[in-house]
């Protein structure tokens, strides 16, 4: 109980830093909103200042921080510069589709890098073992929006199998048909996310599993005639739970982070296209809402991955 | 004991070798517009074809390798001094520094870098120098922690400790001693970390937020050519071919280094 009080607050630490470094960094940028040529050239002063009352950008740094701040507390981001919307509504909107691709896309990931991480692991050096880690450094090392490009022009233009983009086809389906839309529409992207992460995964997991199958339970349980699969089951899964908790729970900023990249070669309307558009145009109210609720998930996740741990792990209850 | 990687270093010196030289051999401009030469196909008088404003593709692979590996190696190594000095001081140090130093790598590792550097770029102008801050400032953390965890190691020794008693000064026990400990792994991260920041470069040239016309880079070439990827994938396949084969170069060699020192921290 102390143990998660203070993991609270080190969340609140941790946003309350984010949140002035964000808002600092914005603020300071050269070129803002208002200068960037985004608005009518013939825009008088007056037209400008009356603009900048309604965004509260008249008022001095420190009060604009804390009415964000305690604005942000109600779930509140503002409006959108650019299109003149709720923030929280923009997001809202687009968030399901950006974290839904990535659970599905991590799931698959996990289940493949276990598969394929063990069974390196337990032919060490076989030409299996290789393979994966020839594959492995080959995930690491291709740029996903190359792959995306790639896939396209083979299975979406030559082949015309996928589609090249978008979530939905051009007429309405309903029912199952609807939803089955939508996965035929994603296939490419969760590919490319799958295939650009399981490498580095399925390395972890093999390493870590290498290690465990050195350790003197391994070699009793081998001794009194337990088969690889008990030894997978009893031994090595338990443990190699805990530290990929802990990666799970630290990869979603890069997950989310490439959603930009992903999201704008396939346009799926989500999360990481958003913020692509807000950053070119300089949207500020975007720009900050998106880099808290991100900030606000990845400390989340942490701290689930850390309680998770302690479930898993009966070492480190005793250690706290 | 793996073999050496002679595949993956002759890959790295072929490209280092035609960016850099390659032009003074093949002497195209690779920014002469050419009106009678749009989108054409490899062949023999244009290599690797032409782009959609008739300019010659290989010249243009040759100079963006310049600024992509300019920038590659750039970042990596700022990213590692930063790394070096964060890592090795709150190994060294221990206690409120690495207190602070934890909640300084858990503070960048939170935001997602990609968001960061987007967020940067678009109030900064891109050029070469700006894109190696950029990316060196949030690329460090990987190698901090690794250093990090290695000089645990080390300070735990004994012979430092001893040092220690002897109040020998903490800046001569840690050139002289935690340095050379660390080399292996930091020689490690470094070639990792060239691998990575080309990659980030890309991806932001990608986006349209890396280095500006009309310097150019592997990513920029290649994301001029996403346009037109239905009817002239030569455009985007060869500087994306480029991107990977050095980053797989790279990436290689660092694994083999892990393999030879002996040194396999777990990469992510």
């Amino acid at each position: 109980m102390k143990l998660l009080l203070k993991k609270l607050l080190y969340i609140g630490l941790m946003l309350l830093i984010i949140s002035l470094i964000s808002f600092g960094a914005i603020h300071m940028a050269p070129n803002s909103f208002f200068s960037a040529g985004e608005l009518n050239p013939n825009i008088t002063p007056e037209t400008l200042e009356h603009l900048k009352r309604i965004y509260g950008l008249d008022k001095p740094l420190w009060e604009q921080y804390l009415s964000w701040v305690w604005a942000m507390l109600h779930l509140d981001f503002g409006i959108s510069f650019a299109t003149g919307k709720s923030v929280t509504q923009e997001i809202a909107q687009r968030i399901g589709v950006t974290l839904g691709i990535n659970l599905v896309s991590m799931s698959i990931v996990f289940a493949l890098s276990l598969y394929l991480g063990i069974k390196a692991a337990l032919k060490q050096d076989s030409v299996f073992d290789r393979t994966v880690k020839q594959f492995s450094l080959i995930s690491f090392s291709m740029p996903s929006f190359y792959l995306a490009l790639l896939v396209i022009i083979l299975f979406a233009v030559e082949l015309k199998l996928f589609p090249i983009g978008g979530l939905h086809s051009l007429e309405q389906k309903s029912g199952v048909y609807y939803y089955l839309d939508i996965a035929w529409h994603l296939v490419l992207p969760i590919f490319v996310i799958v295939f650009v992460s399981f490498g580095s995964m399925a390395m972890y997991v093999r390493s870590l599993t290498i290690e465990i199958l050195k350790s003197d339970y391994i070699f009793f349980a081998k001794a009194r005639g337990a088969g690889e699969k008990e030894i997978v089951k009893r031994f090595v899964l338990p443990n190699l739970s805990p530290p990929l908790v802990t990666v799970l729970g630290l990869s979603l900023p890069g997950l989310i982070g490439g959603s930009v990249i992903l999201e704008s070669i396939f346009s799926i309307n989500g999360m990481g296209l958003l913020f692509y558009q807000a950053a070119l145009a300089r949207d500020y109210p975007v720009i900050m809402g998106i880099l808290i609720i991100t900030s606000f998930l990845t400390l989340l996740g942490n701290v689930l991955a850390d309680l998770a741990m302690l479930r898993l792990n009966p070492y480190f209850k005793r250690d706290s | 004991m793996s073999k050496a990687p002679l595949f993956s270093i002759s890959i790295l010196v072929g490209v280092i070798l035609l960016s850099f030289f390659g032009g003074l051999i093949y002497n195209v401009s690779p920014f002469e517009l050419n009106s009678e030469a749009i989108l054409l196909p490899p062949s023999l008088e244009h290599p690797l074809g032409t782009d959609r404003l008739g300019r010659d593709l290989l010249a243009r692979i040759i100079e963006g390798g310049k600024v992509s590996l300019t920038i590659g190696v750039g970042s990596a190594i700022i990213a590692s001094l930063i790394g070096i000095m964060a890592g090795v001081s709150a190994g060294y140090f221990k206690g409120k520094v690495d207190k602070s130093f934890v909640i300084a790598v858990d503070l960048f590792l939170t935001f997602p870098t990609f968001f960061l550097l987007l967020a940067m770029v678009s109030y900064v102008e891109a050029s070469t120098l700006v894109l190696i801050v950029v990316i060196s400032i949030t690329g460090w953390m990987t190698t901090a922690r690794m250093i990090r965890s290695e000089s645990f190691a080390i300070g735990n020794k004994p012979f430092i400790k001893i040092l220690k008693i002897a109040s020998v000064p903490s800046y001569k026990i840690i050139l002289k001693y935690f340095l050379p400990l660390i080399a292996p792994i930091f020689f490690i991260s470094f070639t990792f970390g060239v691998g990575g920041a080309i990659l980030s470069e890309s991806g932001l040239s990608f986006l349209g937020l890396g280095v500006l016309p009309p310097q150019m880079s592997w990513g920029s070439i290649l994301s001029e050519g996403k346009e037109v990827i239905d009817i002239a994938w030569w455009v985007s396949f060869f500087p994306g071919l480029m991107i990977f084969l050095v980053t797989f170069s790279l990436i290689n060699i660092s694994d083999y280094l892990q393999s030879v020192t002996n040194k396999r921290e777990k990469i992510i």
